[in-house]
């Protein structure tokens, strides 16, 4: 780290205690604004010297106040418990930076319900598909296509925009890209998986609480600019995984090459379809359960073990679980909620 | 199912996929969450009271290489940065947290870790619960001296900073009641929370 590019966090201090003094006396004006906007995105440190500064400055009651018990020095009685009850009697409305509030970007939210699979288009021309009980944020802005995976699974077709990255975040993982098409899913197990179609999608831990601040509070594209975070670049029929762990952020488990029409097949869910290429029940059985509170019960390990391949509707659990009793030769009995298949 | 580390490798790659802007979009004004007057001062009511053991805590661990102001200032920028802190209980365990989370980032940036300084970092149950006496009897030592500092400020000073800090006047009224500009007032308020910034919560003595 070269000493003549980062300031001492002295240096950083009096230029915040200069900064607090400055939006404590009035407004910013637009120039001065853009001025703190540009030291501030300098250096994360800078926005922490600021709030320590104004707090410093705005504490009535701390680093210069005696405390009850505390004789107050003999040199010179600079506070009186009168003039602290005076202060705490009424303090005046404070000059705060800016007297505009930066327009957020409108945030809408979409969610699916258990069994239901929704198309949604996009004002840039990308389309959102929601499958089963899942959750997207959308929060466009003009520098970027935000949006956040809160819940189950999606699949983004992104129209191309190289100057308006399409950024996909979740708590896991960010996933960025300038166009082409990806399906992310956020698992029971707390897990996430991102499959590829098309395009290149860059991977990567999910953004620090200081960088989302930044572009908050600085409304530019901090989390993009620093470009420091790692990444894993993804092109088309790839998948990632990535799991919970460090600080908050994933750690990827697993790069690897899906096989051709494994792909296409595990996407089938966008027209309400479930499709298995020899596939094992329980795993069929387990994808079913994704779409009704309704279960299939499996008797015995060898029927979980049995094998299949086919094309089924995913709402259609007893549908299905009818075909298989078929097939395998099997007993199919309701009891409730439960569709029980045994030998 | 086998671990691959995130690598940097791609990381050029990466910008080619995004093909980032040349420039961002226009700045806009701020939103003032982080900068609010309710934020600074429930950074004054929580977190400054702990500072003094905080920065004690990582000078103790400083061995490890890390700067400690860096380390505060960063805390500070994640607390204010933080959308709402009303959840927040033990503002002095979130405080420690915070610093103990930047200084991991920090040595796994630096790639070099001593396997013995994440285990001696992670002893925090210790230091964050509650102020010990001796904390307590530091603090107030350094109270003294910043009193004492802020009393050897010329007059001028002195009086605008006791009148915005203590008295919460605002600046434009203590620049009418002491015939100054604004300016001069800014001038002087800048002055004292300049010592008051290098002092508070590292003893209370001047820059070394």
């Amino acid at each position: 780290m070269s000493v003549s590019a980062r300031q001492t966090a002295a240096a950083v201090d009096m230029a915040a205690a200069a900064w607090a003094a400055r939006m404590d006396a009035r407004a910013l004006t637009a120039d001065q604004r853009e001025q703190l906007d540009a030291w501030l995105v300098a250096d994360p440190r800078h926005l922490g010297a600021l709030a320590r500064a104004r707090a410093l400055l705005l504490s009535q009651r701390d680093a210069a106040t005696p405390t009850a018990d505390d004789p107050p020095p003999e040199r010179a009685p600079l506070y009186s418990r009168r003039r602290l009850l005076a202060a705490a009697a009424g303090v005046a409305g404070l000059a705060v930076l800016g007297a505009g509030m930066r327009q957020p970007a409108a945030r809408q939210a979409y969610s699916s319900a258990l069994g239901e699979v929704r198309h949604i288009p996009l004002e840039d021309g990308s389309t959102l598909t929601l499958n089963t009980d899942s959750a997207v944020t959308v929060a466009y802005s003009a520098g970027r296509r935000l949006l956040y995976l809160e819940r189950g699974e999606a699949f983004f077709d992104v129209a191309a925009g190289p100057d308006r990255p399409f950024v996909i975040r979740s708590p896991l993982a960010q996933l960025a890209t300038g166009g082409g098409a990806c399906c992310a899913r956020l698992g029971g197990d707390g897990a996430m998986t991102v499959a590829v179609l098309s395009g290149k999608v860059a991977v990567e831990g999910a953004p620090s609480a200081l960088a989302e601040t930044l572009d908050r509070v600085t409304g530019r594209d901090w989390t993009l600019r620093t470009g420091t975070h790692d990444a894993v670049l993804v092109t088309g029929g790839q998948e990632v995984s990535v799991r919970p762990g460090g600080a908050g952020h994933g750690t990827l488990v697993s790069f690897e090459p899906v096989a051709p029409g494994a792909l296409d097949r595990a996407l089938m869910w966008r027209q309400g379809r479930l499709a298995f290429a020899d596939e094992t029940l329980a795993q069929a059985a387990a994808q079913f359960a994704r779409y009704t509170h309704r279960r299939i019960v499996l008797a015995s390990d060898g029927l979980a073990r049995r094998r299949i391949s086919g094309l089924f509707d995913a709402t259609d659990m007893a549908g299905f679980a009818r075909a298989v009793a078929v097939g395998f030769s099997a007993k199919y009995r309701e009891d409730g909620d439960s569709i029980i298949l045994s030998d | 199912m086998r671990d691959i580390q995130w690598t940097a490798a791609s990381v050029q790659e990466r910008h080619d996929a995004i093909s980032r802007p040349q420039d961002g979009p226009p700045p806009g004004p701020f939103s003032d969450a982080p900068f609010g007057d309710d934020r600074a001062r429930w950074l004054a009511a929580h977190v400054l009271p702990h500072e003094h053991g905080l920065r004690a805590w990582l000078r103790s661990k400083s061995f490890l290489g890390f700067d400690a102001d860096d380390v505060v200032q960063e805390t500070y920028a994640i607390l204010a940065a933080k959308a709402c802190v009303a959840g927040i209980e033990n503002p002095r365990a979130y405080a420690f947290q915070t610093a103990y989370s930047v200084v991991l980032r920090q040595m796994r940036q630096s790639r070099v870790v001593p396997i013995a300084a994440v285990a001696d970092l992670s002893a925090l149950e210790a230091v964050v619960d509650a102020p010990s006496p001796e904390e307590v009897t530091s603090a107030r030592q350094e109270l003294r001296l910043i009193q004492d500092a802020i009393a050897d400020l010329p007059r001028q000073t002195r009086r605008a900073f006791v009148m915005r800090r203590v008295e919460g006047l605002p600046q434009q009224e203590i620049a009418r009641r002491m015939r100054l500009s604004e300016n001069t007032v800014e001038k002087h308020i800048a002055r004292g929370l300049k010592l008051l910034v290098q002092r508070f919560g590292r003893g209370g003595a001047g820059p070394q």
